[in-house]
């Protein structure tokens, strides 16, 4: 129990000190930005009960946690005003409120009633926004693609150009491994036929975001996170599985680690000296909430 | 008495030489660069024994100046010497180990998986792949790395039963590392996947594993020193990342590292600049960007990639086949380890020589990536009819894999066939061959015919030496080519200058000039106007 609050402490040590500050912001939206920061560390609590009560995994559930509580994008979410971040907390607990509520009705009643609250704190969702016009089947196809690709899984997350970090990609270069592996635990122990349904929120949410009228400027995409914490942390739990059978593999595996300690400074360098450079030079805080 | 199964590889066959054969000297419609270098040397070595700059059977090409690997053109010697110097014949060897490659393949895919249908299917894919029947069309040494790659395997998975088969796997591995640059890196990567593989297995067959590696090594030893050398380093130096050459992409890159230095130097921060901000991180985070960009299904079936890869409106492979090239991928990993390994390791290893270089992702380097999608493929169809137990639904399951592939191919077939020559004629650097024809019909009005080598014109001394068949022997006696280099304006032969011209200050009445529209003035006495098979100008030529 103490991992798990010593987790979302850690959360919210990131998340909140210097709120208004990194990145500037207009001191009119700090008390929604310490909303979305509230929601981000909740998110990271949700994932690992999510991931616990699932999997039966304690120790899976605290690396979710972990690397959900260090993901760029995350981290970068909870820092600013955002209607997704606070989409997602509520996506999250309706998760893991659905698998103990008695009956149907109690759970349609409940999506009806989530779905309300849904629209009310994410409004720039681009179904509410009213904006239909959606691209042509080729660009659907591409944006399908793009969202999958390694490119912008690892290097470069453009779907937020106002404020979005750009130079790096939804999660860390060095959470390649993992998460190959972690697909690859997926397709080979899981069962990706058993757990199908599992799929079906991310499948809904790809292609909802790839059909975004507003395309890449759109941070639907976002919703995904959880998937994606997922598949690195089964990757990472493996490794360090793994890691403890001989003493080649738990070098390897404290090199590999050290690695990710490094890229992680590196991100925390750029976002706190030079992004908050950019935004000061390329951003109009007059205009919208940020 | 033949079986059910060899008719069908034999259609498939037929198919593949059908789709790569047919009008191969006119589509793509125009050689260019590589091939005409390649057809020109090929054609010296023949008649001399020497190539274009005077080496005698050299183990590297220089070519144009890019120093390719030399069993491509040698290849193409034995080609000219049956068909005659002809651009088919130039081409032949691609086209033909690219039908051969689709055989081993059948059989490659059999010793992995022991399922007949599955390696007929995986045949069909590849004879059908637009990303195979494009590049089995081109002189270009990629391709048939293909034929090697599968045939080495087949005999490495063969010799594990009977140890003699490793002798051929290693002429064949050890063939191709003097086949393509990429092959360099890849096979001995691939070799050494194979060794950790099935290691136990390789060791009943102590002798033949010995005697192979020792014939890979001989391979080895005879590489290194090219590799090493000079002219091997240029290839490397002229596409890498690392390079002045480098993309632009890399270039801005750059510049934005030195700007965050120099912001970090203004806040005091001048370690973590250096700690975080050098070069070596860029060129780093780059060479993974370039490899993963590999895997981009935008690449795969949209693709950004030249003109010169593929056709219009259309990627490298089939819209239909990415469902299921990922659904395969999840049959292959819950099925036998040792194929998942190597299949996945071999797809793993395809694209680290192309990531180093600039233009990436790059369809050309990374041709080594088949047949293992259509591999991925078959596994899937095959698996998705083990899945289904009622006929008629397997029936309708069937209707729907040929209604979507039919459509896909018919699409790519009309593309390529009938646009493609029209809609890639400039990149195919059409014109060359009706320039140099109409010169040498004119040639004796004039003391001197210059050739302007800038931009699409560049390298045009090698186009003419083709184009005209000039004598190899005479050629060499001139001096042969000076440099293949990219701004060489002394190369010449016969009246044929390759250098800039002036055309108001250097005409004279006994020269002919021959350039792109840019370099004539309005008032230029124009001869000849070249165009596109679009209709758009591509060579002019004038007096």
């Amino acid at each position: 129990m103490i991992y798990y609050f010593l987790i979302l402490l850690i959360a919210s040590c990131i998340r909140f000190p210097g709120l208004n500050l990194i990145p500037p912001g207009q001191s009119a939206n700090l008390v929604l930005r310490i909303f979305s920061a509230f929601s981000g560390v909740i998110s990271v609590g949700l994932v690992m009960l999510i991931i616990k009560d699932r999997t039966k995994n304690i120790s899976l559930s605290l690396i979710s946690g972990l690397i959900l509580c260090f993901m760029p994008w995350h981290i970068e979410q909870s820092r600013v005003v955002s209607g997704v971040n606070s989409g997602l907390t509520l996506i999250l607990f309706y998760s893991w409120v659905y698998w103990y509520l008695p009956c149907r009705i109690c759970k349609i009643f409940l999506f009806a009633a989530f779905t309300i609250i849904f629209w009310r704190i994410y409004p720039s969702f681009w179904i509410f926004s009213g904006n239909w016009t959606l691209p042509t089947f080729t660009e659907i196809m591409g944006n399908l693609f793009k969202l999958i690709s390694g490119e912008f899984l690892f290097f470069k997350n453009d779907t937020f150009w106002r404020g979005g970090l750009r130079t790096y990609g939804v999660m860390l270069p060095g959470f390649i491994p993992a998460f190959m592996l972690g697909i690859y635990l997926i397709f080979k122990k899981q069962g990706f036929i058993k757990y199908a349904k599992w799929y079906l929120l991310f499948i809904i949410i790809w292609v909802l975001s790839a059909v975004s009228p507003n395309f890449p400027e759109s941070r639907e995409y976002f919703l995904i996170l959880p998937y994606l914490t997922f598949i690195c942390a089964l990757g990472f739990y493996h490794l360090i599985e793994n890691s403890k059978k001989r003493l080649i593999f738990r070098i390897l595996f404290i090199s590999y680690f050290m690695f990710i300690i490094y890229e992680y400074i590196l991100f925390t360098h750029f976002y706190t000296v030079h992004y908050q450079q950019r935004i000061k030079e390329e951003f109009q805080y007059a205009k919208i909430n940020f | 008495m033949i079986k059910k199964h060899q008719i069908i590889l034999l259609i498939i066959l037929i198919l593949a030489a059908f789709l790569r054969l047919w009008q191969l000297s006119v589509l793509p419609p125009s050689m260019e660069w590589d091939e005409a270098a390649t057809g020109y040397d090929a054609y010296s070595i023949l008649k001399t024994g020497k190539d274009q700059f005077g080496h005698f059977l050299p183990l590297t090409m220089r070519s144009l100046d890019d120093y390719k690997p030399p069993l491509y053109t040698y290849l193409t010697v034995g080609s000219i010497a049956f068909f005659g110097w002809t651009d088919f014949a130039v081409r032949f060897p691609a086209a033909f180990f690219g039908i051969l490659a689709v055989l081993t393949t059948y059989f490659m895919v059999y010793q992995l998986f022991k399922n007949r249908k599955l390696s007929l299917l995986a045949a069909l894919f590849l004879c059908i792949s637009p990303w195979h029947v494009h590049f089995s069309r081109l002189a270009l040494e990629t391709n048939t790395t293909i034929f090697f790659t599968t045939f080495g395997i087949w005999a490495f998975l063969k010799g594990l039963d009977k140890g003699g088969y490793l002798i051929l796997t290693a002429f064949s591995f050890g063939l191709n590392l003097f086949l393509y640059h990429n092959t360099r890196v890849f096979i001995p990567l691939l070799s050494v996947i194979l060794l950790t593989i099935y290691f136990k297995d390789l060791w009943k067959h102590k002798k033949y594993l010995f005697i192979s590696m020792l014939i890979f090594g001989i391979f080895i030893i005879r590489l290194l020193p090219i590799l090493f050398s000079i002219e091997g380093q240029m290839r490397f130096q002229g596409t890498s990342i690392f390079s002045i050459a480098k993309s632009i992409n890399v270039d801005n890159l750059q510049k934005t590292y030195i700007q965050w230095k120099i912001d970090d130097q203004q806040q005091g921060l001048s370690f973590t600049g250096r700690l975080f901000h050098s070069e070596k991180i860029l060129f780093g985070l780059q060479m993974l960007r370039n490899y993963f960009s590999h895997f981009d299904p935008n690449f795969w079936v949209f693709t950004n990639d030249s003109l010169r890869h593929h056709v219009s409106e259309m990627g490298i492979l089939y819209l239909v086949d990415l469902p299921l090239i990922y659904t395969g991928l999840y049959f292959l990993i819950r099925g036998n380890k040792k194929t998942a390994g190597l299949i996945i390791a071999w797809m793993l290893l395809t694209p680290i020589p192309a990531s180093v270089t600039r233009d990436a992702p790059h369809a050309l380097r990374t041709t080594i990536f088949l047949p293992t999608f259509q591999i991925l493929v078959s596994l899937a169809i095959i698996n998705f009819f083990g899945f289904i137990h009622r006929k008629y639904i397997k029936q309708v399951f069937l209707l729907i894999i040929i209604f979507l592939y039919t459509i896909n191919s018919g699409f790519f077939l009309h593309q390529y066939f009938v646009h493609y020559a029209k809609d890639s004629s400039l990149f195919w650097l059409y014109g060359r061959k009706e320039a140099a024809l109409y010169a040498e019909t004119v040639k004796s009005r004039y003391d001197r015919i210059i050739v302007y080598p800038k931009y699409e014109m560049e390298q045009a001394h090698i186009f003419f030496l083709y184009y005209l068949k000039y004598d190899p022997v005479k050629y060499l006696q001139e001096g042969g080519t000076v440099s293949g280099g990219w701004a060489e304006n002394r190369n010449q032969f016969d009246k044929y200058q390759f250098k800039p011209f002036n055309y108001s200050e250097d005409r004279d009445g006994r020269t002919l000039f021959i350039g792109l529209p840019a370099e004539f003035p309005k008032e230029a006495n124009i001869l000849k106007r070249i165009t596109y098979l679009n209709g758009t100008d591509a060579v002019w030529i004038a007096d």
